[in-house]
Order: structure tokens, then sequence, then C-alpha cells
């Protein structure tokens, strides 16, 4: 009998009872394949891995990132320890961009939809090309839309746009034109200053929650570890949702949302009255408010009826902050009340009454950067610009409106009504990786490249303090799994208009190559061609400058304060009747734009422990109060809309407060995020800041109605809310000096007591029960 | 500097510096190929995560306080996962780990019926990937099937790796050289791995520090842990701040 | 068989009268029926038992470890002895990363092409299959040959030497190892001699695992490569023995 084992195979394949089992145990054909690829570059060797640089670009904050490739293919992320953003730190969810990349539910073709009303079907690349281009064509009136970036690709947005006579417009969820509106007023630059964290003593944040979302969280994950690691910094964090910031800062301070700019004036009132930082400071600080008001109006005690924050726990602020090196800054949800640019004006005015400008530890200005190749802006349009621009696209006076990085369906509120303002635009072109609510309701959808095979340059933001340009380089194949088919947008653009440039990889080149030019061999790539230059960028990961930082001289405080009214308090000060105060919040998804990832998908939320659906946080207190149980449905309607979410009832919100995650509940997504949770951005009330005209994302009022059903809640820990078994079991507290055996000591007595009352307690009720 | 057989891995963590944002439970998920947890396995209780990040809540509103711990597989000394095993599928190896053979289990959960962390995971289900999604697959890390217990190895294919690496340019091992995914991923440095045999490892500096906020989990149990916990602290531990501030007696 | 019981059976009852007993009308068709039964589950865990044996790579009951590739790579021609009509090339030639990571690494159609762009009849019909795989045509008409590079296309050979997915092997320490303990190696072909010396190149140490592959016309696999023969060979030369070498 001569057989091979491949015969065999074959031959007992062929009785149905083989069939089933060696369906279920033999080897999969495939691994018995062994391949020579057409070329086999050294570093795609099985079993070598190699870490390229590059930057992460799901955010804007150009984090630098070391990304693991082995065989060809992503596999890993970690923060690149070179970089001056991030210094080697990681956002929690770097890893689950690479599931985007190899994501099941990829886009490989383009899609068109024939007739407004017709169903998306898939076409050529060529004959899509055909389309795109007369719809693009010089004649049309175009508007370019993407993500807020200040980046190549923003630039090629911007010279489009030009080209066309077009206008040019981003767009940010939970978006922060009011943060860089404050900062212009105060330290008259459009450059968001370096917070500088780490080498900080005390940290004052208001709203900005930068541990897990604000801005740059990867960079300020670092310096938060150097702030609680030696001579150990204290943080106080002033916001009414209690976020990871809030709970790892050292006190929380929960005001009536709208009103953080009465804490701010209230901490000012004490530092001044108690005269704990120089005159000149003081001085300084009141050139900048309409006279009396900070000293007489806001006394602590005052302010404590009218927000609900502790007069001791202001006073216990002021003093802090008025020793060491200080820094208060402020964003987020402070800066999303119709009174939000007021909010955040005051808080960041602090600086100057502690005197933290331009100090180690305290808020340093960064330089103008300039940079050919470079444009866009960090700063998204705000909901004015906004109403007005889909008001244009309602009366049909844009021809086509170019979309991308951003789903505007999905992130927009009802009351935008941005479907029926592309309904009205003749060609809405869309790229993207995977189906979404905007490509759904787009006329072409070119399917686009993502981070990992495409070229890039971005300028960080913040900026670490000085000039910094983050690179962006393909680390896998164009045509690797998965991919096959998609389209770099700048290439795109530059296809439909070739004066620009000749493509992506040389205008990224070219911002490089001027760096060489300009920067006379200082920096942090040193050589001496253009070639070993670039070479060197891509080893590192980008260019920096550690000289260019901006000019002491020209840092400029704006004066005087040009607020007529102080008092100017948000709409949703106080509570009435049946209403909660809806405060919305982002986590790992993001602004949605990770819920096709499985990983962002199931990384539990650091409070709730709660993955794949929405849910509403509600005080624990006055859930019982209203009946209210863990994973009870519950309707919130708002004056825009209404959606479902499970209750999630906790101690750490405040009564009359009510916390959603955005993120879910895509109407047209991937098999990851499809049918599941609902969007809470849908629901935001249109409301603007009156000031600035950034939206008010902050300030909508819901109804809460119970649905009556309950659902099993999908969150990681168990049943019973997690209360130490014991003191200090299993997170072991300590104050400062005291160390881990006398703390353990200490509670050992405390739990003694406890047990002592309880036995005594049970007692006496025994006693009770016996006397009945 | 330590010989291979006389090195004891071991990790510490400061409790202080976590600030719970889970990036170290994402980079263990994507390192070690744990299976994908979906909305069923959150809703049954059955989610696997090598490490996980606790949360425990202290008072009531307004004076609430949130502490967070990071807890994966304490690599006991003394372990109490080990003996239970009819199959010897867990066993301490001579670098101080605590050691899962998944070829060699049979899932008789007697192990992790006998941890008193709850950081042993069976797998109840055979692991799925979409095939887009297993080109993202650690090639250095076994998948394992249905049927058998799988737990923190402290990234061993990494401390393999590295070893191995220093053994082919004919050096020592350096401190430090070796990261397990979560202390790679962990923003704050509140994670450090190392060889607690050698006395000038940063492991071993912080954990025998004298001024110590160090601790471990249920030391009445006697399991000897090969991971230490600094202790967090609260500036205002004794202060009382406001109006409501009585500690909860939960 | 199965089928001429079940008949018989059958038959048996139809035979049967009133007058039999109960039992009987019951207990015969049940016997017929468990026996097939029984023989199903027989059967099916037999083949069960040998799909797995069988899984692994081990030469037994004469089947034969080699396979037909898609290409004859004749190992003799290369890495054969040059007195018997091979070229006497280096393993580590082709297999280069062989002492450096973990795979000994198979070449890539451009390795090939590298020779046989230019060495090689072109009546042979593996090397025409192999300048198909590398992108090169030959025009015959024209007596012209094309080079496409965008046609190229891998091949897709058979997997000789295969262990199971919990095992981490590593090429690297291993060569290393043995080609600076030349004693230890096994299998030594006849015309390689490296009696007495201190250290050998990594190309003379593979045939402790894989045999006299240059004299190998196809391929096969001459050792178990189960566990026990790694761990022997550990054992011998002090290598870990520890579970989590290999498995984790």
């Amino acid at each position: 009998m001569k057989l091979n084992r491949r015969e065999f195979l074959s031959l007992s394949g062929k009785s149905a009872a083989g069939a089933v089992i060696f369906a279920a145990c033999s080897i999969p054909e495939k691994e018995l394949i062994v391949q020579s690829p057409v070329d086999m570059p050294e570093d795609l060797v099985r079993g070598i891995d190699t870490w390229y640089a590059t930057s992460w670009n799901e955010g804007a904050s150009g984090d630098g990132i070391l990304v693991r490739v082995l065989e060809g293919r992503v596999k890993k992320i970690k923060g690149n320890p070179d970089h001056p953003v991030n210094r080697g730190a990681a956002r929690s969810n770097y890893d689950s961009a690479i599931q985007l990349h190899y994501n099941p539910d990829r886009l490989h073709d383009h899609k068109i939809r024939r007739s407004k009303k017709g169903i998306l079907s898939n076409i050529s690349k060529n004959d899509a090309n055909k389309l795109i281009s007369e719809a693009t064509s010089k004649d049309k009136k175009i508007v370019v839309v993407t993500n807020p970036t200040r980046s190549t690709e923003g630039w090629v947005s911007e010279k489009f746009a030009e080209s066309r006579g077009g206008r040019y417009l981003t767009y940010e969820a939970l978006e922060e034109s009011n943060l860089y509106e404050a900062i212009y007023d105060i330290f008259e630059t459009n450059e968001i200053p370096h917070f500088d964290i780490g080498n900080a003593d005390n940290v004052l944040s208001f709203g900005a929650d930068w541990i897990e979302n604000w801005i740059s969280p990867a960079g300020y994950g670092d310096a938060f570890g150097k702030l609680r690691s030696g001579n150990r910094g204290f943080i106080a964090h002033v916001e009414p949702r209690f976020s990871l910031t809030a709970a790892s800062s050292d006190l929380w301070v929960s005001p009536t949302p709208g009103k953080e700019a009465e804490i701010a004036l209230s901490i000012a009132n004490i530092i001044i009255k108690e005269k704990l930082v120089p005159d000149s400071q003081i001085k300084d600080f009141l050139n900048k408010f309409p006279e009396g008001k900070v000293e007489f109006g806001y006394d602590p005690n005052d302010v404590e009826t009218r927000t609900g924050v502790s007069a001791k726990k202001i006073h216990e602020i002021a003093h802090r902050i008025s020793k060491g090196n200080s820094i208060v800054i402020a964003g987020g949800s402070t800066s999303a009340y119709t009174n939000g640019k007021f909010n955040t004006y005051v808080a960041f005015s602090l600086n100057v009454l502690i005197g933290s400008i331009g100090k180690k530890g305290g808020v340093i200005l960064n330089p103008e950067i300039k940079s050919d190749y470079i444009g866009g802006d960090a700063k998204p349009s705000s909901l004015k610009e906004w109403q007005e621009e889909l008001a244009q696209w309602r009366a049909g006076y844009v021809d086509t409106v170019i979309i991308k990085g951003v789903d505007l369906a999905y992130s927009m509120p009802n009351s935008l009504d941005v479907r029926g303002a592309l309904a009205n635009v003749e060609n809405v072109i869309s790229f993207g990786n995977i189906m979404n609510e905007t490509l759904d309701a787009s006329d072409i959808i070119i399917p686009e490249t993502t981070f990992f095979e495409e070229w890039g340059s971005e300028i960080p933001n913040p900026l670490p303090g000085y000039k910094t340009i983050s690179l962006q380089q393909p680390v896998v194949v164009k045509e690797g799994p998965g991919a096959s088919g998609a389209v770099s947008y700048v290439d795109k653009l530059i296809d439909l208009e070739p004066s620009i440039g000749s493509s992506n990889k040389s205008l990224v080149k070219k911002v490089f190559e001027n760096e060489y030019t300009n920067s006379e061999n200082t920096g942090s790539v040193i050589a001496k061609n253009k070639t070993s230059f670039m070479n060197g960028v891509q080893q590192r990961g980008g260019f920096w400058n550690i000289n260019e930082i901006k000019d002491p001289k020209n840092i400029r405080l704006k004066n005087p304060f040009d607020y007529s009214d102080v008092n100017s308090f948000s709409e949703t000060d106080s509570s009435y009747g049946e209403e909660f105060h809806l405060i919305p919040f982002t986590t790992t998804l993001m602004d949605g734009k990770l819920s096709n990832s499985p990983w962002a998908q199931q990384s539990a939320d650091g409070i709730t422990s709660a993955a794949w659906q929405t849910w509403v946080e509600i005080n624990s207190n006055q859930a019982k109060e209203l009946g209210i149980k863990e994973g009870d449905i519950i309707f919130l309607k708002s004056d825009s809309g209404e959606i479902k979410c499970l209750a999630y009832p906790h101690p750490a919100v405040q009564p009359g407060t009510l916390c959603v995650p955005t993120g879910q509940g895509t109407l047209k997504g991937g098999r990851y995020s499809s049918d599941r949770g609902s969007n809470v951005l849908k629901i935001l009330s249109g409301k603007s800041d009156e000031e600035s005209g950034a939206f008010a994302w902050a300030s909508t009022k819901v109804s809460l109605k119970r649905a009556g059903g309950n659902e099993k809640f999908p969150k990681f820990e168990g049943n019973v809310e997690a209360f130490p078994a014991e003191p200090g079991v299993p997170v072991l507290v300590v104050a400062p000096g005291q160390t881990a055996h006398e703390a353990e000591e200490e509670n050992h007595h405390k739990y003694q007591e406890i047990l002592n009352f309880r036995k005594h307690h049970d007692e006496e009720h025994n006693d009770e029960e016996h006397n009945d | 500097m330590v010989t291979e057989d006389k090195r004891s891995w071991g990790m510490v963590i400061d409790t202080d510096k976590c600030n719970g944002c889970s990036g170290c439970v994402t980079a263990c998920q994507v390192e070690n190929n744990i299976p994908l947890n979906d909305q069923n396995k959150f809703e049954r209780g059955r989610v696997m995560s090598w490490i996980r990040i606790e949360r425990y809540w202290e008072g009531e509103f307004p004076d609430v306080k949130a502490r967070f711990i990071p807890i994966l597989c304490q690599h006991c000394a003394n372990a109490p996962c080990e003996p239970v095993c009819p199959v010897y599928a867990t066993y301490h190896n001579d670098e101080g780990l605590n050691i899962q053979v998944y070829n060699r289990c049979v899932g008789t959960r007697y192990c992790a019926n006998g941890c008193p962390y709850i950081v042993r995971f069976f797998n109840y289900w055979e692991p799925a990937w979409p095939e887009d999604l297993r080109n993202h697959l650690n090639p250095d890390v076994t998948i394992r099937s249905r049927g058998i217990m799988e737990k923190c190895s402290f990234c061993i294919q990494r401390i393999k790796r590295g070893s191995r690496k220093a053994k082919e340019e004919n050096r020592e091992l350096q401190d430090g050289e070796i990261k397990p995914a979560c202390q790679e991923a962990c923003s704050t440095n509140a994670i450090v791995f190392g060889d607690l045999n050698d006395p000038n490892s940063e492991v071993s500096k912080l954990s025998k520090s004298e001024s110590d906020r160090k601790y471990t989990l249920m030391p009445q149990l006697n399991t000897d842990p090969n991971v230490v916990y600094l202790a967090t602290i609260d500036p205002l531990k004794y202060k009382d701040l406001g109006e409501k501030a009585k500690s909860n007696e939960h | 068989m199965e089928i001429i019981i079940l008949r018989k059976t059958i038959e048996y009852i139809k035979k049967l009268d009133s007058t039999t007993p109960l039992w009987v009308k019951v207990l015969v068709p049940l016997i017929g029926v468990g026996g097939l039964t029984t023989l199903a589950i027989i059967s099916i865990l037999l083949a069960g038992l040998m799909n797995a044996w069988l899984g692994q790579p081990l030469p037994v009951l004469g089947f034969e470890q080699t396979f037909d590739q898609p290409i004859n790579f004749p190992h003799t021609k290369h890495a054969g002895p040059i007195e018997d009509g091979g070229l006497g090339m280096d393993c580590t030639y082709c297999h280069r990363t062989v002492a450096k990571a973990s795979s000994a690494h198979i070449p890539a159609v451009e390795l090939c092409a590298s020779c046989h762009r230019a060495v090689g009849s072109y009546e042979s019909e593996d090397l025409t299959q192999l300048r198909v795989n590398s992108g090169i045509y030959e025009d015959k008409e024209n007596n012209q040959v094309i080079v496409d590079s965008e046609m190229a296309s891998p091949i897709n050979w058979r997997r000789v030497h295969r262990l199971p997915d919990h095992v981490r092997f590593v090429h690297s320490a291993h060569i290393n190892y043995l080609s600076n303990n030349p004693s230890a190696i096994e299998n030594v072909p006849d015309h390689i001699n490296i009696e007495g010396l201190d250290a050998v190149p990594a190309s003379q140490v593979c045939s402790t695992c894989h045999g006299d592959v240059a004299n190998m016309e196809k391929v096969y696999q001459v050792e178990p490569l189960k566990m026990g023969q790694c761990v022997n060979c550990h054992r011998k030369n002090g290598g870990p023995t520890d579970c989590a070498a290999c498995h984790h």
C-alpha cells in the first residue's frame, strides 16, 4: 500500500462519516501551505518584527506611535518614546485602529447612487472617476468638509476648495471652538498652549477630561505619571460629571452645570482677599474684570449656595493653587454651555492671577508655526458657521460636497437636519473605510486608505512648547489584505486638480525638505543632505526643534476684559421640575470613529465598566427615589428628539444630571457598530454660545421616561455596587508620608470597630425581636 | 546581573498612578490573541481579560471617590492554583513564572476555583475571528482552543524574544529591556516589570524601598505574590471638606 | 457487510409469525440495528483516531511523508555534492534567516528568478512554471522574452515539516547551538565530515532534524519530530526542559 497522506485524506473523505470528522478535526488546508512570496524584503521575513515610527491619525493631537509589523501585517501599536507630544505614552485606543484597517466590513469598491432616491451600487473605479471629474469640474460650486486637522491633508483640502472658488469647513462632534476663542482672548494666540502638567505642583482643571479624552490624552497621561511621582502634585478638578479625570483627581468639585465660572471667580476672590499671591499679579488680574465685581461678588459662602459646592473645598483649592508651580486649564463641558466661552475665559484667567504663564509647570505658550504644504485649522468651524452653511446646501446653492474623515449625518444634532441639506446637494462625494451614515447619504463613495497605508504630515495640537511636525508613513503595502481598491484622499484631490502638486508622498517630502533647508542643522534630525534627512525623519517619526519656541517678547496678554456682564450664566443654570441636565461625553469609541473596532467596543468604561451599549448614568440615591434600577430601559427626550438607553445608577453623579456616552447608535455601520445603543448626539438641542457661536453641547435639558422593561446590563464588574470589602481592601489609601503598614494597621482597627458596631447592632436587633 | 535560571520576574504597580484608562487591558487583548469579548460575554459575566481594572467607590455624592486597581495573575510563589491541577498543566518555572501549558490542560477548572484573585479564564467557546481580523493575530502566541484555561503569562513570548536577542548579541539582558504589553501601554508608568532577584532592577528598588507604600493583595492567604502594589496617596485623607463628609460604611 | 446483516434481519422479521413470542419480535430488530450502530460508532472513532494520528507528521504504516509540489524542486541539483552532479550550494543561500530568526525562510520567487532568468532550459516544464511565477514569458514567435513583474505570482508549496500550533520552534537558537557544538549533530550525511571540529557552518547542522536533504529528490520527513525527540535532545544537551520554553 503506497498512499500518501493527501490521497488517504481524499479517500477517507469520501465516506459520509469521514466528511463530518475531517471537517471537525483536521488541519485547515491553508496551514499545509508555505508560500514563496514574489518579492521578500528582509524585514518581512516570518518571525522577525519591525517597528515603524509614524503618527496616530484617528485623533488630531499628532501622537507619535511605533507600529509593529510582522509578516507584512500590522500587529501592535505603542507610543513612540522619541516623540515630544506623547513621549512614549499610549492612548488606550491606539490598537483599535488596527481593527479598522483589517475590518471585515471594509469598503473595497467605489459605490454610486444614480438618483437621489435610488440605492447605492458598486461601480468600477474608472467609471466612478469619470463621474467624480464631472461633479468637481471648474464650473461647480464646491464645499470640502473634513475633521479639524493641520496637515498636508488640510492644505490640499484648502487648495482644492480655493481652486474651485469653494469653501473648506471642518466639523467635530463635541467641538471645542470656545477653547480657541477663550485662549485667543487671553493669550492673543491661535495656538493652544502647552500645559506643563508634568512639572506642576498643583493642577486645577475645569471640565477638561484630560486623562481620558481631552485634546492630547497620551501626552497628558505621561504628564500625570510624572506629576504623581517624586514630589507628588495635587490635582483638583471642577466638572459636573464624574469623568476619569475627576476620579483620578485628589479633589473633585461638581458645580451645577454652567456655573464653573462662579467657582473660578470665588477662588480668585479668596486669593485676592487673603493676599495669597503678589500684588502685581492681583493687579494684572483685576485689570481684566469690571471694578469691584470679583472682590465683592463671589464670597465662597454665597457661591456655595448658588453652585452647591462646599466653601471649604473652594478654600482648599485657592490655597493650594497659589503655592508652588500651579496651572489652571479649562475645556470640555466647561466650554460647551451657552456661556461656554465666558466660563473658559474666566478659568484660564486664573493663570494670570497665580502667575503661571511661561513658567515651568505652568502655561507655556506655543510658537505659531508656518509651514508650506501644511494647512487647515485645528479649530473646528462653529455651529453658527454650520447653520449658515447648511442653509446654503438646503437652498441648492452648492453643487458638490466632498466629505472626508467626519460622519456629519451621525454626529450633527437632529435640529440641523443635515440629511435634508445633503439631499439638496447634487453631488455628495464621500471618502470612507467602512459604511457610516454620511456615506449612506452620499451619491458617490470612494473607499479610502487607512493611515497605515498613507503618507502624511501633521502639526500636533497642542504643540509641546516648541516646533514639532509629526510624520505619517505607510507601514504596510496599500494592496495588502483588506485594502484592495482603496484610494488616497490627497492623491484623489491632486488627481482632480493637478496644479496642487504631483502626489501626496511628494508633498509630505516637501514639508520635511523645507525643514531641512530652514532648520540650519538644529533640531531632532541633522543630516548632510535631503535624502538622509528624510531617512532620519522616517526613523524618528517626525521633526522637532526645541529651540523654536514662542519668543517671550511676543507673549502678550490681551487686555482688558471685554465681557460687559460678568454674571452671564448658562441657560441650563437652574434646575426646573422633572427635567435633567444632559451631559454627553466621549469614551474610547470617540465620536463613533472607532465603533467598528471590537477592541474599542469591548474596552470597559473606567467608571461604569460598561461596554457595547449606550447607558445613562444617574445618581444612585435619585435613582432609588425614582424607582430606577440598573439595566432599566430609559427614554430621554429633548427638544430635538428621543433616545433609548439603559440606566446605570452610581454614587458619583450629580443629582439632577444625566451623563450619556457618545459613539453608539449608528444607523449604518459595520457588523460591530450596527444595531446597538443610541446616538446621544442626535438629541442635543442646537443651542450655541451667543458670544462665539460655538455649539453648546452640554446645554441640553431632557426629560426621563421609564419604558418599563429591564435588560441585562453589559458590564464587566459584578452585580454588587463595588465598595471596599473592608477599609483599604483591595486599594490601600495612605496619607502623604504614611506607610502602607501604618495604614493597614489603622484600617484593621477601623474594621474591628465596624464589626463590633454591626455585632452590637445585630444583638440589639435580636433583642428587639425577642421582646416582640 | 542574574543568570537566566535564577531570575524571578515580578511587577510593581503604583495604584497612585493608575487613572483607570484601560489602556493595559486593550494592549493585553491585542498582544495575547485573547478572544473578542462580545456583548453576550459581558452579559453572562464571561469576559476574558488577563488584566482588568477594578474600580471601588468610597463615600457618597458630593464627597465621593473612585479608586482604581489593575489586577492580573499575581504569579504567586506559593500558588493555590498549582497543586490542584491533576495533569500538571500549571506549575512554577525557574524564572518565577506561574506557567499555564495550554496543550496539557484538560479543562477541569480546579485552578480557577483555587485562585483567590479570579484571574484565570476558561474558554467556554472556540475563539473566532472573521477572516480579515485574523491578520492582526500575534504569531508569537498560541491561540487557545475551547475547553482550556488561560491567564496572564507576564507576556512570556516577550521574555523569550528578549532573552533570545540578548543571547544572540552575546550580552546580558538589561533591566527594563523586556516590557510586557500592559507596561508598554501604561501612559502613566504605573506598571514596572523586571527581575526581583536583581538587586539593581527598578522593581527590586521599588518593592524594597523603606519609605514604603508597598503592599500585596490578600496577604492573609500567604500566597507570596510576585506582583507588588504601592498604595494610593490621598493628600486629603484626614481632612473634612464637605458637609456630608462622613466615611461610608458599606 | 452491514447491509447484508440488515437485509437478513428484515428477511428474518418477515418470516416471523404470530406464534413467535413478543420478546423475540422486539429483540431481533434491536440487535440488528444496534449492531449497526455499534459498528458505525467504532468506525467513526477509528477514523477519528487515524486522522488525529496522521494529522501529525509521522512516517507510519507506510504513508510517505512527502507531497507533490507545484514545482518539482530538486534539492539534489542545488544542494547536492558536486561529485554527484549537484551544485553544492549552501543551505543558507536560500534559507537565509535560519541562523537569525525563528523561521528558516522559504526563498522568494525573486531569488529563484535571479538565477533562473538565464540559467536552465526553456524546455523544462518546471522552470517554465517558475518563470511564469516570476513574471517571465517566452514569446517563441518573435523569439523574445517578456519580463513583467506585475504578472508575478507567489508559489504555494506544500509544507513537509509541520509542528502543531502550540509549539514555538525557533530555528536560530538551535542552529547557533549546534554549529558551536558539532558533537551534538546527528544524521550527519556521508559527504560531510565534521569530526573533531569546534564549530561548523550553519548549513551542516540541518541534518539533525531534516536528514540529508541535499540527496533527496523530493523532500520527505525523516525524523518523527514528536515531543519525545525534542525533550531527549534537550536533556542530552542541557537545553531547557521547562514546558514554557516551547509552549506559550
